[in-house]
């Protein structure tokens, strides 16, 4: 799909600091990344690569869980979410921007019905009458494929299995009729059939509504699967961005060709190439490339002294690699 | 002979009781289900969460007793061995979980945590053991320094290669691997992997890999044992199994993996075989 939609939301070196024993660390630093309207966007990387904390930093939520933004812009829909207050973020949070995260259970309250908790977040956006908000939940859940939606609307939910629960989360973060869309690892947690079905289900979504959605997983093939533009983290920072096809075809940091040939596919045989070492801790980042010590293309003293910018790799390519001109990496082999 | 041989194993557990704590309802987990591991191959155990392939591999160390069947490890009936003689058995097969670090003691140094088994089933003496432990963490790639830590200061991938060389100490010829590497990211996977395959060239180890992960399982297993719903439904070697699968449910959790290809760029999905 070619991005023809207007900016929705531009994140402009985004960096949001924690406060550990040894003072503030850096989770994430100088994240910049755009979505445009009706775009799928996948932020993809290893735990602790940053994504969560750019998605609860794009939704002014660092601030809860004891971070701070030192910098960074965060605009959305033309505001800078960073510069609001809780009570004004909180319009926008839910109504403007839904969220759909891993473990959807979690994010349900046990002791109300699904439909009480959808029609619930409507009144609470909208001010409509109950009947009003009821009549809209039930349409939302059909409208998510689950079946008997008035009657499911009456459970709770316990009596929903977790990919009935992950619909039933969407269809909550869809009931505001939200511009964007931030899901966290929505598949993650679900059996492979069931993480088809629900990824069709919100491609489905997104082409009908034309909701734009800011897509995170740590899985390339899911990420392959949904998104239109992938920018890849590493180390709190970005280290590619690119439109899928470019990214996958032809990959120009080591980390992402690195992780592209250690995903196991089919028909590959028996040998994986892995990358050597561990993803380091926030606060023991190396210096230079945060990547250098694992890379097999680093140089002594062009990868390891100076913080490296992302640098144009192409068009609409961006990689922060000081060799990316130099590398020839190799991408997923399309047959 | 086979190493091991799994025949009609079948447990239910209880899922209601009355007042007098008669069982009147019954789920079964694990349903007739038949296998062979050879020396030096690996059998993978797939399906959804539910499956029974968790139930199926401590069954088949005896973990957990079957309710039916048998399981014969180098013709021997596991199942009628006493409680002395089971033991001196499991020397012959380990274990390794999906949760490293819930496996380890958190008080004991990794290089006193891998030693453990020789004194255990040994009597060893500690110099002996702790040098025994030494060569086999050297040889999963983990430094000398590690021998002196505590698994809190380990990473994942470091973690899981310290269950392998735990599992390796007493030279077992069976491992039963449930989701090894499903909790490590995707970079120190591949290491993780590689070096079980490496271990498995090296030792004649027989793996029996539980896994949810169907590309995993093609890159990892010489065989293949589809499971549904407590049953086997289908079962082959893995090349042919992936290339045409033989039931729609195979098939279906095939065509279910997510491919690092993206949707614009794919070739028509291939068709039942």
């Amino acid at each position: 799909m070619t991005v023809d939609g207007a900016l929705l939301l531009d994140v402009d070196g985004l960096t949001v600091e924690f406060n550990g024993p040894d003072g503030w660390v850096r989770a994430v630093e100088d994240v910049s990344f755009q979505v445009h309207a009706g775009e799928i966007v996948g932020l993809v990387g290893e735990s602790g690569s940053g994504k969560t904390v750019t998605s609860l930093g794009v939704l002014g939520l660092t601030r809860a869980q004891g971070g701070r933004m030192p910098h960074g812009r965060v605009v959305f829909e033309g505001t800078d979410l960073v510069t609001l207050d809780d009570k004004a973020l909180n319009r926008i949070r839910g109504r403007r921007i839904g969220m759909v995260f891993q473990q959807p259970i979690r994010s349900l309250n046990p002791a109300f019905t699904i439909g009480e908790q959808i029609a619930e977040t409507i009144r609470h956006h909208e001010g409509i009458s109950r009947s009003d908000a009821w009549a809209r939940t039930v349409t939302l859940l059909d409208k998510v494929h689950i079946p008997e939606p008035a009657k499911r609307a009456r459970q709770f939910p316990h009596e929903f299995s977790g990919g009935m629960c992950q619909r039933a989360m969407i269809a909550m973060a869809l009931s505001c009729s939200p511009s964007l869309l931030i899901a966290d690892e929505p598949t993650t947690a679900l059996d492979v059939t069931v993480q088809a079905v629900v990824l069709d289900l919100m491609r489905e979504i997104q082409a009908e509504t034309g909701v734009a959605i800011l897509f995170i997983s740590h899985d390339l093939g899911v990420i392959a699967d949904m998104a239109d533009t992938v920018a890849v983290m590493y180390a709190g920072q970005v280290v590619e961005r690119a439109s899928v096809e470019e990214l996958f075809i032809s990959p120009r940091h080591p980390y992402t060709a690195g992780l592209m040939a250690a995903v196991p596919r089919v028909g590959q045989g028996r040998q994986l190439v892995a990358i050597e070492g561990n993803v380091p801790d926030p606060g023991n980042y190396p210096t230079g490339c945060r990547f250098h010590n694992r890379c097999e293309h680093a140089v002594a003293m062009r990868c390891d002294t100076d913080l490296i910018p992302l640098l144009p790799a192409g068009e609409a390519h961006d990689s922060r690699c000081v060799r990316t001109s130099e590398l020839m990496l190799e991408g997923v082999v399309v047959a | 002979m086979s190493l091991l041989e799994a025949k009609h194993l079948t447990k239910r557990f209880a899922v209601k009781r009355n007042l007098f704590g008669r069982v009147t309802e019954w789920f079964t987990a694990v349903d007739d289900v038949s296998f062979t591991v050879e020396q030096g191959e690996t059998l993978a155990l797939v399906g959804e969460s539910g499956a029974g392939k968790s139930t199926t591999g401590r069954m088949a160390l005896r973990l957990i007793e079957p309710d039916m069947g048998e399981v014969r490890f180098e013709g021997e009936d596991l199942l009628a061995l006493d409680g002395p003689a089971m033991r001196k058995r499991r020397q012959d097969m380990q274990m390794i979980f999906q949760d490293p670090f819930s496996s380890l003691a958190p008080h004991r140094t990794i290089g006193e945590a891998v030693a453990e088994p020789l004194l255990v089933h040994f009597g060893m003496g500690s110099k002996e053991r702790l040098a025994i432990a030494a060569g086999l963490l050297d040889r999963v790639g983990l430094s000398a320094a590690v021998r002196e830590r505590y698994p809190s200061e380990l990473s994942g991938g470091q973690l899981q290669r310290v269950a392998i060389a735990r599992a390796l100490t007493l030279e077992p010829k069976l491992i039963v691997c449930d989701e090894p590497v499903a909790a490590l990211d995707v970079s120190v996977r591949a290491q993780v992997l590689n070096l079980m395959h490496d271990l498995q060239a090296e030792r004649k180890l027989a793996y029996l890999f539980v896994s949810h992960d169907l590309a995993l399982v093609e890159v990892i297993a010489d065989r293949v044992a589809v499971m549904s719903h407590g049953r086997i439904v289908e079962e082959g070697p893995s090349a042919e199994l992936f290339r045409s699968p033989k039931t729609e449910y195979t098939a279906e959790l095939l065509s279910a993996v997510p491919r690092p290809v993206p949707r614009s760029l794919r070739a028509p999905a291939t068709t039942l075989g």
